[in-house]
């Protein structure tokens, strides 16, 4: 009995591991690497691939999430397009984006509802944001888009996922931990976990990939750190292990 | 002769203030006394010169013995009247362009005429130049005419002694045709890629820089239109104002200028009118498409693009619903403006029954990188001609101020730091800037130098409670919940200036907490208490 479970296990894994060899294969979309080597090691087509979903899902209020996706946007951004920032509840503050090197200039800001109406609280109101960020998606003359999106259906995300691979626009949604529940439609899924330590005037997180449509997920989690001061995130280099040391040494 | 007089009725003489600033710049004279504007070919041969006080003109007169006084006349000068008289002059001109507009420039002297497509009518360019010129001078104008790819270099041409130098630099297969020209009359055709050349050795004042924007780049030792041309763009936005680099854009021909078009007679619009009153929001619909095709089929039959469509619905009651749906870039397919008005459709309430819809669409000559393919019509379109369509879009449908792009501010406070500006409503060629920027300005390769700032600003400041005396070592309450400090950044003091009425004195701190969370929290230095403005999400 155990040996036909295994043996379906494998199957399985089999299957999938073969699904994404085609996948990759198939992939021709260009790739614009983030610039942090170790996070870029574990993005299914070592960086981020035009026409991408990624959900960036933050454990904690305050966790940088979107810290380091204006970071990758940035990169994004040396090509031709706006950067499409979708206020919804609460909004964006574009000094943010000039730290992080960002024009103002390439931002392209939509009020999907007007300020005496702030806040998601009707259904009416999600709609529209919805149909906002489709719409977005859908226009080849944006280069990225940036959101908050608590909730949607998988009918949505099926449509966004579309939306974005036929325009190649790269969709940053920006999660609160809560959507960990639900299946994930996006290329991508990232969690980021603050660390209470700090070295000195930088703040240390940590990025997993939890979920990848092109690739399997690994388990190690690729610290990163932010400068208190300017803002600017780059990795912590990882020491090797002890047995990769060993070996290294003979 | 025409005279300008410092102390003229407005409601007599309306010259507007602009123009006035305009002149007093080149006629300082001007602002105390009368000065001649212009002089007849008689006055010039007397002696008599623009800029010239009048008193001293009068002077002048009598002692000229031999030349009839009576031939010299004295009228006050008004840019309306100048205007009016092109406005008039323009509507007989409508034969050899779809689109005439007036120049923009304080003292207009220029009509501008797009003539794209209509050279073949006339037998070519140069016939079709022959043909104008003589028109005009039979209405008592003494015109010279330049047919070039771009506005700025054709206005640049007409208005500079250089030209009839510019015709021996016409390429081989238009020399002989524009030479034949020039002994008979003044007009010169530039051939296609060579506008940018031409430019060259004209004078600076051809480029229509602001009397500003001139002086200070003859300070600089730019004398001609081909040295401006050669400065880097990217040193000018500190030195010159935002209507020069706009100008210097257009002469490089990195931008297209359009010509806004006067007034037609004949307004673009259509009309339905409902045999039995018309219920459903389908039927709408479907009257609309009909109504935008044969918007779209005069608008295309003219060479022009709407920018606004006003769509009125009459009920049965005699109301009026309207329907107004501007437009950031010029449109002319008919899918567009059905799409953008049936947009706006679904953001009203019918309950009532309609009995005649009509359309007007305001209009504008459609750029030529606008114009759609012939088989399909999402091919060949810009990056910018995109965001366009998606502006436009999300505006009719949900707000004007759904699509914005962001502007800085001087003030110091977060809160007022930055401000939305919205697309639409916006128009001309600071829009089509602010739309090319958000598809092509440059972002830098690494991060600012400037100050790091939370990616949520709250809109309004939360209070947080100290633990203890201090904040920073004991920690604070916030939202109910204990959160205990690991670190901390900062003071960095934010302060208006003292004569602001609702000024601010703030110190801010980046504080990371325990539990991994960062914070960006201020302390008001005059009642000492706590805020917390932003989150670094």
């Amino acid at each position: 009995m155990s040996q036909y479970v295994l043996s379906k296990t494998q199957t399985i894994q089999d299957l999938r591991r073969r699904l994404l060899r085609l996948q990759q294969t198939q992939h021709s979309a260009p790739v614009v690497e983030t610039g942090l080597p170790g996070l870029d090691h574990r993005l299914p087509h070592q960086g981020i691939s035009a026409g991408s979903v990624l959900e960036f899902v933050s454990s904690a209020e305050g966790a940088s999430a979107c810290v380091v996706a204006l970071h990758c946007i940035r990169r994004l951004l040396q090509n031709p397009g706006a950067l499409a920032v979708i206020d919804t509840a609460e909004p964006f503050y574009p000094a943010a984006f000039v730290s992080a090197g960002i024009s103002i200039d390439r931002m392209l800001i939509l009020r999907p509802v007007p300020d005496c109406d702030h806040g998601l609280r009707t259904g009416q109101t999600r709609s529209k944001v919805l149909w906002v960020l489709e719409q977005t998606v859908r226009c080849p003359g944006v280069r990225a888009v940036l959101c908050r999106l608590d909730r949607a259906s998988t009918t949505v995300f099926r449509r966004l996922q579309l939306a974005a691979e036929s325009s190649g626009v790269s969709v940053f949604l920006l999660r609160s931990d809560s959507c960990l529940t639900t299946a994930s439609w996006a290329d991508v899924r990232l969690l980021f976990q603050t660390s209470p330590v700090t070295l000195g005037q930088e703040t240390v997180i940590s990025v997993q990939v939890i979920y990848s449509r092109h690739a399997t997920p690994t388990q190690d989690a690729v610290q990163l750190k932010i400068d208190h001061e300017t803002g600017a995130v780059s990795e912590i280099s990882q020491l090797a292990t002890s047995a990769t040391a060993c070996t290294d040494n003979g | 002769m025409l005279f300008l007089s410092p102390d003229a009725d407005p409601d007599v003489e309306p010259t507007s203030a602009t123009d006035r600033q305009f002149l007093h710049r080149i006629f300082p004279v001007a602002v105390h006394s009368s000065v001649v504007v212009a002089v007849s070919e008689p006055a010039s041969e007397l002696g008599i010169q623009p800029g010239m006080p009048l008193a001293e003109v009068r002077g002048i007169l009598p002692s000229q013995g031999q030349t009839p006084v009576a031939e010299i006349r004295f009228h006050a000068w008004s840019a309306a009247v100048d205007r009016q008289a092109l406005a008039d002059l323009a509507e007989e001109l409508h034969k050899y362009a779809p689109v005439i507009g007036i120049d923009d420039q304080p003292v207009p002297d220029c009509l501008l005429l797009d003539i794209t497509g209509c050279g073949p009518l006339f037998g070519g360019e140069s016939s079709l130049a022959e043909r104008l010129l003589r028109h005009i001078r039979v209405a008592g104008f003494h015109p010279r005419v330049a047919i070039s790819e771009s506005v700025a270099s054709a206005w640049a041409l007409v208005h500079t002694d250089g030209f009839i130098q510019m015709l021996h630099r016409s390429s081989r297969r238009q020399q002989e045709t524009t030479r034949k020209i020039e002994w008979d009359l003044p007009v010169t055709i530039i051939p296609s890629g060579q506008a940018y050349t031409s430019l060259q050795s004209l004078p600076l004042e051809a480029g229509r820089l602001s009397p500003d924007d001139t002086d200070l780049l003859r300070q600089l030792g730019v004398t001609t239109l081909g040295r401006l041309l050669q400065l880097p763009l990217d040193d000018l936005p500190s030195r010159l104002s935002r209507g020069a680099l706009s100008r210097i854009r257009q002469l490089r021909g990195d931008h297209d200028e359009l010509i806004t078009p006067l007034p037609e007679r004949i307004p673009v619009a259509a009309a339905w009118t409902a045999e039995n009153p018309v219920t459903t929001v389908q039927t709408l619909r479907q009257v609309q498409r009909h109504l935008c095709e044969k918007i779209s089929e005069q608008l295309s039959r003219r060479h022009i693009g709407a920018t606004r469509l006003e769509c009125q619905l009459l009920t049965e009651t005699g109301g009026i619903i309207l329907l107004n749906t501007d437009f950031v870039r010029p449109v002319q397919s008919a899918g567009q403006l059905t799409e953008l008005l049936g947009l706006r459709l679904e953001s009203v309430t019918i309950n009532r029954p309609i009995v005649k819809v009509t359309v007007c669409a305001s209009i504008t000559p459609v750029p030529p990188a606008c114009q759609r393919d012939l088989f399909d019509s999402r091919e060949h379109l810009s990056p910018q001609e995109e965001l366009a369509t998606l502006i436009n879009r999300l505006s009719n449908r949900l707000d004007h101020s759904a699509a914005a792009t962001v502007e800085a501010t001087e003030d110091v406070r977060p809160e007022f730091t930055f401000r939305l500006r919205p697309l639409l409503g916006d128009d001309g060629q600071d829009l089509r800037d602010r739309i090319h920027r958000l598809v092509t300005s440059e972002t830098s390769p690494i991060p600012s130098l400037c100050f790091h700032r939370p990616v949520r600003l709250l809109t309004t400041p939360e209070a947080v409670t100290a633990v203890d005396e201090s904040l920073l070592t004991s920690g604070f309450v916030l939202r109910g919940r204990r959160e205990n400090v690991s670190g901390v950044v900062g003071p960095e003091r934010l302060q208006t200036g003292w004569w602001e009425d609702v000024g601010a004195s703030r110190d801010y701190y980046r504080i990371t907490t325990r539990s991994g969370s960062r914070y960006w929290m201020y302390q008001e230095l005059r009642t000492r208490h706590w805020f917390l403005h932003g989150v670094f999400d």
